[in-house]
This record gives structure tokens, C-alpha cells and sequence, in this order.
């Protein structure tokens, strides 16, 4: 997951990119088979210990998902915790520094 | 309407050459005219931004796709394009071996007149003869490894300007372009379209519920992520896409048809930079 | 309740109006509807015109010249082995129809290699 923020005026404005092949379940492969379901459940946004972002995401999320947000009451220095689990209970979390 | 100011046109042309002698019109005066008929239809589009494309109709299209910019979905195909490139073949042998200046920024130099074998060479062609030179299988077209590594190498150029020449000592290279010209404006398939009727005169002008881009600085931004397409694609794989879309039976990626026809395609852009690899709806 | 009554009733009415005569056949609802190129148009099995093979052999050596010229159409073998299938089933009604229309891709797409490569300079921009 690649993220990158940048704040102004006590507003921060996130991007991020997540690397993963949100299979929905339905697609079938070059033989003919289905192709397991994986994809991101739900993705969480973390600032100053509190739960800025829930987001559940499911089957209609394309491929890499890219999320663009903006936290209100952050400064730039600040650190932030985003993570992710799939329905497989694979995840990933990664902290970065607001611009 | 149309058929008014083609004879128009044309009349107004047949006037020009009368008065002037016959011009001898060559590549370079079909560009020109190329560009002006974009410029005099879209007199606020700068020259500079036609590599833009479709984004130029559109601002709010313009806006979402610069603000997704920041993480472009064709960022880890490049990276793994990097990667692939930087690796040596089994046999010592590198990428940087092939090509001028060890491979970095000189895609605009392609498509290229190859006259020991009198053929036009795009870089995704050489970029896999080199991998056979070098004892590797070659990938296959339109997607994956071979587009990864042909972002990588437009990346590396970002910002060079398209210099495609058709060597005048050599009629086989004119023959070439005249050919990819007269597959640009030719009409195929049942649905009876050429790349012109919907680049040219159709640029701009909604199709479902797109506008196409113009072709003028067309090629510059390939390979390109679609988003249709969930990944990169060559720009065979869109002719052949186009050519699918008006039901016409596609030519193979890398065929002497597609060659020729980014041999005209691209030098219609010469003096536009490089922005590839690029993001598409 | 009145005035629902006095909305839905002519409502009904006309619907069963409607009902009533296509089972009567006064009304063609069929024909409403707008036409479906697929559906088989209904010929007796005993009409198979003579002359399919003739046509399926006309519009593949059609679709091989287009071909050559490079303006085969692609969704021109696709027909004509739709037409052969129907042959082959003896389901007259769909070849029938689509032979003749197989010859035609053929002949259209043959017409259009030629109609082009004299037309495609007068769209070149001067």
C-alpha cells in the first residue's frame, strides 16, 4: 500500500493505493474455472488514536484499490495508521507522516 | 453537412495548388495540415497539450485523472518494467546492450525506418528481438512483461520530443508511411469506420458515452492503463481493440499493418513530448 | 376509493382488452415489440431452398477475398458457420435467412475494400 498526505489549514488530504487482485468470486480463469473470491473487507484510517476512516469495501472495488480522503484537525508531522483485511484474513497496515 | 465542406475542402485545396504549382505534399506537409485541422478546431487547446488526449475536452475528466496522478494505476507495472529491464538475461546480456544510449530515454525515436531489412521497427519489436538475440523467449504482445518493460523505457523519456524520421534516400520508408496513412483513413468493418471518423472528424464529438481523443499526440502516452483493461496495454492492443469495436477482423500485434500504421500515427505527433506511460478510462 | 377505482378500472379494462384480442389475433402484440434478428423466422422443414450450399460456398470464398484485401469483417465466418450449423440441422427457417446474409457481409465487405482505396484520400485533411 502506497500512501501519501499532504495538510493545510488543520485539513489533511490522503491518497492511497493498495496492491491487491480483489477477485470477486465470479470471474472464471482461461480454463473455465472460478476464480476464488479475495478481496479487501474493510479498510481503517487511524489519527491521534482515534478511528478517522471505516471503510467497507466488498466485491464492487476494482483491482488496486485507490482511496482518496481528507482528515480534518491534522498538522502536518502528524503520523497516520492505515490497514486493510481481506476475506481470506490477510492484511496489511502502514503508517506514514503527513506532508 | 459533412460531404459540403469536404468538397469545400477540397475545392478550396485544388485552388491553392493552382495558384501555387504542385506542392510536393510529403510527410511533413501532411503533419502540418494535421495540426492545423486540430488547431482550427480547437483553437484553446495549446500545441504542448494535445498528449493530454481526451482530457483536454473534458475538465472534469481532466481533474480526476490528475488528481489520480499522485498514484497512477500503472505504477507497479512500471516498477516491475524497471525491474525486468535492470535484470541480465541468462546469458550476461542486458537490455542496455541493444539499444542507443543503454535503452534510457529514446523512445522517441520509434517507430524507426530499418533499412538493411527495409521494414519499420517499433521499440516493442526491438525490445523483443533483443530478448532473442539474447537467447530468451520473446514475450507475448499487448500486455504484461512486454508492456512493463516498454513503460518503463517511455518513462525514462518523459518529456522528449517525438523526432520519427522517414529517411528521403530511401522510398521504401515514404512507402511505409503512405501505407500507415492510408490505413488511418481508411473505413473497415461492418460498422464502416476508419481511425479518422472517429480521431479525426470525430474528436470531441460523443460516441456513447465517451468523446474520442484527437489524433494528434494520440501515441504519446502508451503504453497506457486502462481501466476497462484493469492493467497496461500496448498500443496494438488498442488498434486492436478499435479494429474489434467496428467489427473488422483485427491484424496481429506487430504485423506489418500496425507497424505502419504507428510509423504515420507517431510522426503526426513529432514535436509533442512523451508522457507514458499513461492513464485511461 | 373511488378515485382509485376510477384510475386502476380503465387501466384493467385495457389491459384485458389487449389480452382478449391478441388471443383473437386482432392484435399483433408481436409485432410491438421491436424485431429480434435471432428469432427463427418460421419456414416449413420441407422448403430448404436447393441452393444453401451454393450460397455457403459463395460467401466463404467472399470472406476469404475480403480477407486478402484486408477488410474481412469480423463477424463474417462467425454467419456463415451459424448458416452451415442451420444447414446441417435442417433448420430451414434460419438458413435461409442467413446464407443470403452471409453472401451479403461477403459481397459488402469485398465492395468496401474497393470503395476505399479510392475514397480514403479525400478524407486526408489538406
Amino acid at each position: 500500500m502506497k500512501v501519501k498526505s499532504r495538510a493545510k489549514n488543520g485539513i489533511a488530504k490522503v491518497k492511497l493505493l493498495a496492491r491487491h487482485p480483489m477477485h470477486t468470486g465470479r470471474a472464471k480463469d482461461a480454463d473455465g474455472k472460478l476464480i476464488p473470491a479475495h478481496f479487501i473487507q474493510t479498510l481503517t484510517c487511524e489519527h491521534k488514536g482515534r478511528v478517522v476512516l471505516n471503510a467497507d469495501f466488498g466485491t464492487s472495488v476494482s483491482k488496486d484499490p485507490y482511496l482518496a480522503f481528507t482528515i480534518r484537525g491534522a498538522e502536518s508531522g502528524d503520523t497516520i495508521r492505515l490497514a486493510w483485511v481481506d476475506n481470506l484474513g490477510e492484511t496489511e497496515t502502514v503508517e506514514a507522516t503527513i506532508g | 453537412m459533412d460531404t459540403m465542406r469536404l468538397i469545400v475542402r477540397n475545392a478550396s485545396a485544388a485552388l491553392v495548388l493552382g495558384f501555387a504549382g504542385l506542392a510536393a505534399a510529403g510527410p511533413e506537409e501532411d503533419r502540418q495540415a494535421f495540426v492545423g485541422y486540430f488547431q482550427q478546431r480547437f483553437a484553446d487547446i495549446p500545441f504542448e497539450n494535445y498528449i493530454d488526449g481526451a482530457y483536454n475536452f473534458d475538465e472534469d475528466a481532466r481533474g480526476q485523472w490528475l488528481d489520480l496522478e499522485d498514484f497512477p494505476p500503472y505504477e507497479f507495472a512500471l516498477e516491475e518494467g524497471e525491474a525486468l529491464f535492470n535484470t541480465p538475461f541468462a546469458n550476461g546480456g542486458s537490455y542496455a546492450d541493444c539499444f542507443e544510449n543503454g535503452g534510457i530515454a529514446i523512445r522517441q525515436n520509434y517507430p524507426k525506418w530499418d533499412r538493411e531489412n527495409g521494414r519499420v521497427v517499433t521499440l516493442e519489436l526491438a525490445i523483443n528481438e533483443c530478448r532473442e538475440s539474447n537467447g530468451e523467449p520473446p514475450y507475448p504482445w499487448q500486455k504484461g512483461e512486454l508492456a512493463a518493460v516498454s513503460a518503463y523505457m517511455a518513462h525514462t523519456s518523459r518529456g522528449e520530443v517525438f523526432v520519427i524520421e522517414i529517411p528521403v534516400d530511401d522510398p521504401r520508408a515514404l512507402a511505409a508511411y503512405e501505407e500507415g496513412k492510408r490505413f488511418f483513413y481508411t473505413r473497415r468493418g461492418q460498422l464502416n469506420m476508419s481511425c479518422a471518423s472517429c480521431h479525426l472528424d470525430g474528436a470531441n464529438v460523443r460516441l456513447r458515452a465517451e468523446l474520442p481523443g484527437p489524433g494528434l499526440g494520440q501515441v504519446t502516452h502508451f503504453p497506457v492503463y486502462r481501466a476497462k483493461w484493469q492493467e497496461l496495454g500496448t498500443l496494438h492492443r488498442r488498434y486492436t481493440g478499435c479494429n474489434d469495436q467496428v467489427r473488422a477482423t483485427p491484424f496481429p500485434s506487430q504485423s506489418k499493418e500496425y507497424r505502419r500504421l504507428e510509423y504515420f500515427h507517431t510522426y503526426m505527433s513529432n514535436g509533442l513530448a512523451v508522457n507514458g506511460p499513461g492513464s485511461r478510462k | 376509493m373511488t378515485s382509485l377505482l376510477r384510475f386502476c378500472l380503465p387501466a384493467v379494462a385495457c389491459a384485458g382488452l389487449l389480452i382478449a384480442c391478441s388471443k383473437q389475433g386482432a392484435i399483433d402484440t408481436a409485432a410491438l415489440s421491436p424485431a429480434d434478428e435471432s428469432a427463427p423466422v418460421a419456414v416449413p422443414a420441407a422448403d430448404m431452398p436447393a441452393d444453401l450450399p451454393a450460397l455457403l460456398e459463395q460467401a466463404e470464398a467472399l470472406r476469404q477475398q475480403a480477407a486478402d484485401l484486408g477488410h474481412e469483417w469480423s463477424n463474417h465466418a462467425a454467419t456463415i458457420t451459424a448458416a452451415r450449423e442451420a444447414l446441417d440441422a435442417g433448420n430451414s427457417g434460419d438458413a435461409a435467412r442467413l446464407a443470403p446474409l452471409a453472401v451479403l457481409m461477403g459481397e459488402q465487405s469485398v465492395l468496401q475494400a474497393r470503395t476505399e482505396a479510392g475514397r480514403w484520400r479525400a478524407a486526408v485533411p489538406q
